[in-house]
């Protein structure tokens, strides 16, 4: 096992320079620099050489990615390009927002998903594929809206209509009630999509165990249809369970980016989307190195349990 | 962007021949795969036929029918430049449908030529590749698709790249287990002692028990292919109109939802009825191919 | 989250004041005079140091920050009297202002005099400021200050639009030598001016408070704090305001969410033909160097037509490149009213009977406009296939700024007629070096815009600038589409939002 994780350690250590490295000639390769983002309407060619020169993007290429790599190794994640602020400072204030609403999601999306999925897997098991159909249809149609039409919809519904929520105002840890009701509306947008998915999963899972042969010894043995179910059966379909939750938590970091922008959340995805519009070099390579970095250890994590669980499958 | 589902892989071993006519009477006398085909085959239709229809073409304009909601002279109502939705929605569907086809194609033959590789090869080749692998999915797709449509422009192969870029690392990894746990079955195991060969042995016995699941793991990415589109779209990064992709319908729709709901929310009805039926393809297929989900 | 805390704090004062208001009614004024007016700010700020300001939300800080020399008045454009109080000059050459005496700067710096303006014009021609407008006081020849009252400043040659290189805007803002120097490398987010508010906190992902600075030498502001919340997307924007969670909404610019505001009974604070949308016409490509198929493109795009369809509200027609406000605007340049068949026939004498293809660089931010939409369908008409080149926004001002396009749009927003023309006509600043991105280069013209800037006379300046107007528009190397129009709406109790030729408003003038 020691041997696994050093390798796999390694490995991690290569994925993560591999990402460096791609995402630093990626924005480079890509046409537009945060000189010609920054330009609108009346900046001439000439001035904004001038600028380009005081903030060295006149270098050659390999000299750059060196001494981004040089800085990066001291952990010197540096000032956004333009505005000359700390980004990892940046980062750290956008970081709550994010997870919180990646925890609301998951939290939310287990609460709700894991007992339909069980429930439809228990109906479907007993023959009765009403309910099953049911709670997979509605969840594919909730799966299937693209987030920003329902997150307008959303938006008109519960701000406007109802006025539960608020559309705008400052988000901050010190005032969780404000943090809650401002991150309700994509928690419940970011979850329609991820319910289904998790409650697909729970159903398939429990319905293969279901049909072992240690849950009708169980069942013989006399426990209840309920015990059976969720003392065995769920227990034992947990682990494809939590590997997608696991999974689905890197993605969602990924997925807030359209919920940030309707819902002005200054989350990562609002900094990565604007680090993208004003080609802030540094902004981009440090987001993504952090999101590779906690994506990897995710994957990490997740294949530890797989060995740990599964002996079966051979690294 | 849409999270893949993939659903867990049956681990189960089924002899299926695809090819075989027995195979497709199986897969069309299927109910779901039936429901899936009267859905899709008539959108199918209407919009191969579309400029056959007695409708104005989808990039008319119409300055004296504009914003006007759903009627007999347009069943789905015109947009701000009095186009007729209902054409538009038809050509929208031409161009979405090929994103999802192209993007689940791409992905599935890339993840299943290298997955059954690292899988099956393990060692070396199977370290790199997952090192690529990871290496792509710890770089976010939308980055990915903005790098892209920035140096290739706005159109139709970016945007498949883009959205197939991200899908193929999770391709290689399913198959990849699908691939791990099948080799370390007892019969492979059998197969081997009797000194099969590799090629045999990948031809023959791993790579059709690994098709169920890839299919259906295609069906769905098609599916979300689509509607990636439409969430690139809404960032300025998608298929760009005047030939409308669904997913610019509903964006350029979502702003007038108070006034014209009907811009935007029938083509989305479209996407989510073509969405939901590659969602019933890859149930059905699934039932046809692993015998013990069918039930 | 310094903020919350803070605000935490005011909260509990406000509910103290309350319950003070309650015992003796004296303190009613008290409290209300402690006004908030919650501001929604439509992007991430980018900072405020004029030397290297951007994007006009920015620039609006700033406005209200800082003062110039001159200024504009909100409502007719005009340039006003600001921090000198009065000006001469004979020969557009030599130039004295006085200035006012007794002007405060904000946190305490002291009174501002004759030096902190020497100071801040050297500041941006100094080369390690790397200010992209140090080309706009490159014309300076000498600076001083006899008294601490009095500038001087004598140029290189007549200008006659000088007035508006020293106003409220870029270089024309003055700074604090010692608050520059303590703020070190943050100058962007350390502003300290003379103007009616100060920068109070920033949070850079969501918030810009600013607070009424009570030495504002015309008398402080009505409105105690501005309180900016960034909402980026106009949708969200519109609902925050309908919500009542914010008082003004900075620039509203989707129409059906205009309609509304409107429908809802906001109020429609508004400035018309703030700036023109061009077409550039790049002039090196072998089909648009002919004028004849640049005036058939103007005249086959019915544009009143096209914005009356989608954008009564936001858009006019234009048929110039200088708006009718401005002082120079001359009515006797030629227009382009739509005219197909001339269009058809200019193409046919082109040689271009079955039309071309005309490649038209867009940026990608908006998708296919409406607007692009129509003129496709337009010049089809008469034989003309546009595509679009769409990119996103950096590599469309890269490719706009080195002139890599055959077609692309522009906006010209500005209050200064004559550096419209000279940036965008006069030889010297032909792309990628300057904003000429048409490559337009006519003696004739370039001659008669020199002449103007240098002509005291006004009569015979106005006739000069007539002249390069007729030449531009007989020559079209910009085609002018429409004229853009800015909205700000706000709850009916939000008074004095007067938006200014550069879509500015200045807080000193809001109240609530």
């Amino acid at each position: 096992m020691l041997t696994y994780s050093f390798k796999r350690l390694v490995q991690l250590f290569v994925t993560v320079l591999g990402v460096v490295t791609l995402v630093f000639f990626t924005m480079r390769l890509i046409p537009g620099d945060p000189i010609s983002a920054m330009a609108g309407d009346n900046l001439s060619g000439a001035a904004l050489d001038q600028m380009r020169g005081q903030m060295g993007l006149n270098d050659p290429l390999p000299v750059q990615y060196l001494t981004y790599l040089g800085r990066l190794a001291v952990l010197d994640f540096g000032t956004t390009v333009t505005t000359k602020l700390p980004i990892v400072g940046l980062i750290l204030g956008a970081l709550p927002v994010t997870v919180s609403i990646a925890l609301g999601t998951i939290f939310l999306t287990v609460l709700i998903s894991i007992p339909l999925g069980t429930l439809a897997a228990y109906m479907a098991h007993k023959g009765n594929r009403m309910l099953d159909n049911i709670i997979t249809g509605v969840a594919m149609v909730l799966d299937l809206m693209p987030p920003f039409w329902t997150s307008l919809v959303c938006l008109l519904i519960f701000s406007l209509t109802l006025g539960w929520f608020p559309a705008s105002g400052t988000v901050s840890l010190d005032d969780p009630a404000m943090l809650l009701r401002r991150i309700a509306l994509p928690v419940l947008v970011l979850s329609m999509a991820q319910i289904a998915t998790l409650a697909r999963i729970t159903r398939t899972s429990v319905l293969e165990v279901l049909n072992e042969d240690y849950v009708r010894t169980a069942r013989s043995m006399g426990w209840s249809e309920l015990h059976v179910l969720f003392r065995h059966a769920l227990k034992n379909a947990a682990l494809p369970i939590v590997t997608v939750i696991g999974l689905s938590f890197g993605n969602l970091l990924n997925g807030t980016v359209i919920v940030e922008f309707i819902f002005t959340l200054p989350g990562i995805g609002n900094l990565l989307v604007g680090g993208m519009n004003s080609r802030d070099y540094q902004m981009v390579q440090t987001l993504i190195v952090f999101y590779a970095m906690i994506f990897v250890a995710i994957n990490f994590t997740t294949d530890l349990i797989y060995r740990v669980f599964d002996p079966r499958v051979q690294f | 962007m849409a999270l893949i589902s993939i659903p867990l892989p049956a681990h189960r071993s089924i002899q299926f021949n695809f090819s075989s006519l027995n195979g497709t009477i199986r897969l069309l006398s299927n109910r779901r795969v039936q429901l899936a085909l009267m859905i899709l085959v008539p959108i199918l239709l209407l919009t191969v036929f579309r400029p056959f229809l007695p409708i104005p073409g989808p990039l008319e304009t119409n300055l004296r029918a504009m914003t006007k909601p759903p009627s007999f002279v347009h069943l789905f109502g015109t947009d701000r430049m009095g186009r007729d939705i209902l054409s538009r929605t038809l050509a929208g569907v031409q161009i979405s449908m090929f994103v999802g086809f192209a993007v689940a194609l791409l992905s599935l033959t890339v993840g299943l030529v290298m997955g059954t590789l690292a899988g099956f090869f393990g060692g070396v080749i199977d370290r790199v590749m997952m090192t690529i692998t990871d290496i792509f999915l710890a770089f976010p797709s939308l980055l990915l698709a903005i790098g892209l449509v920035s140096v290739m422009g706005t159109g139709m192969l970016p945007v498949v790249l883009a959205i197939s870029l991200s899908d193929v690392p999770r391709f290689i990894r399913l198959q990849r287990s699908l691939v791990l746990s099948l080799r370390s079955r007892a019969y492979i195991d059998a197969a081997r002692t009797v000194k099969a060969s590799q090629m045999w042995l990948m031809t023959r016995h791993i790579v059709p028990n690994t098709l169920a699941p890839l299919l259906v793991a295609a069906s769905i990415a098609a599916a979300n292919a689509i509607l990636v589109e439409a969430g690139l779209s809404f960032l300025g990064l998608g298929i760009m109109p005047p030939a409308p992709s669904l997913g610019n319908l509903i964006r350029d729709g979502q702003t007038y939802l108070e006034q014209a709901w009907w811009i935007s929310t029938l083509p989305g009805a479209v996407i989510l009825l073509i969405a939901i039926s590659l969602h019933f393809l890859s149930d059905g297929i699934r039932q046809v191919l692993d015998p013990r989900s069918r039930k | 989250m310094k903020f919350s805390s803070r605000s935490w704090l005011s909260a509990a004062f406000l509910a103290g004041a309350t319950l003070l208001a309650a015992v003796s009614p004296a303190r009613v004024s008290a409290a209300a005079e402690d006004k908030t007016l919650i501001v929604r700010f439509y992007d991430d700020p980018a900072g405020f140091d004029p030397s290297n300001i951007f994007r006009i939300e920015n620039e609006n800080i700033a406005f209200n920050i800082f003062s110039g020399l001159t200024t504009y008045d909100s409502k007719t454009g005009q340039i006003v009297p600001d921090l000198a109080t009065s000006w001469e000059t004979k020969d557009n050459v030599t130039w004295t202002f006085h200035l006012r005496k007794g002007v405060q700067w904000q946190k305490g710096y002291g009174e501002f005099t004759a030096a902190d303006v020497l100071y801040s014009y050297k500041r941006v021609l100094d080369p390690a400021t790397a200010s992209p407008y140090v080309s706009e006081l490159t014309g300076i020849d000498t600076m001083e200050a006899p008294d601490p009252y009095t500038v001087v400043i004598k140029l290189k040659a007549a200008n006659g639009g000088f007035l508006h290189t020293v106003a409220n805007y870029h270089q024309g803002q003055i700074v604090k030598k010692e608050a520059i120097e303590a703020a070190g490398g943050q100058v962007r987010w350390k502003p300290v001016g003379t103007g009616p508010y100060y920068l109070d906190s920033i949070d850079v992902n969501s918030r810009i408070v600013l607070k009424r600075h009570d030495g504002y030498y015309k008398g402080p502001a009505p409105i105690a704090t501005l309180d900016f919340h960034i909402i980026k997307d106009d949708a969200t924007a519109a609902i925050a305001l309908r919500n009542g969670e914010i008082d003004l909404l900075m620039r509203q610019s989707k129409e059906e969410q205009l309609q509304i505001l409107k429908d809802a009974g906001f109020k429609m604070n508004h400035v018309d033909n703030y700036a023109s949308s061009i077409k550039v016409m790049n002039l090196s490509d072998p089909i648009l160097k002919d004028v004849r198929v640049r005036r058939a493109i103007a005249y086959a795009i019915d544009y009143p037509a096209i914005t009356a369809a989608i954008a009564p509200t936001l858009q006019a027609p234009a048929y110039s490149m200088l708006m009718p406000w401005m002082d120079v605007f001359s009515k006797d340049a030629p227009e382009y009213k739509y005219d197909p068949e001339k269009a058809k026939k200019l193409l046919a004498e082109a040689g271009y009977p079955n039309g071309f293809t005309l490649k038209s660089l867009n940026t990608s931010a908006q998708g296919v406009t409406e607007q692009q939409q129509f003129e496709i369908d337009y010049l089809s008409q008469v034989g003309i296939k546009m595509e679009l080149e769409l990119v996103d926004t950096p590599t469309f001002n890269q490719r706009r700024n080195k002139g890599d396009f055959m077609t692309a749009t522009r906006l010209l927003p500005a209050v200064n007629p004559d550096m419209i023309l000279f940036s965008y006509l006069h030889p010297d600043n032909i792309a990628p070096k300057g904003l000429n991105g048409a490559r337009y280069n006519n003696p004739e013209l370039t001659s008669a815009i020199e002449a103007a800037r240098a002509e005291a006379d006004p009569e015979k300046r106005m006739g000069l600038y007539a002249k390069a107007q007729k030449i531009a528009m007989t020559d079209l190397p910009y085609i002018p589409a429409l004229a853009n129009n800015v909205y700000w709406p706000s709850k009916p109790n939000v008074t004095g939002v007067n938006i200014n030729y550069l879509a500015q408003v200045n807080f000193w003038e809001v109240d609530k």
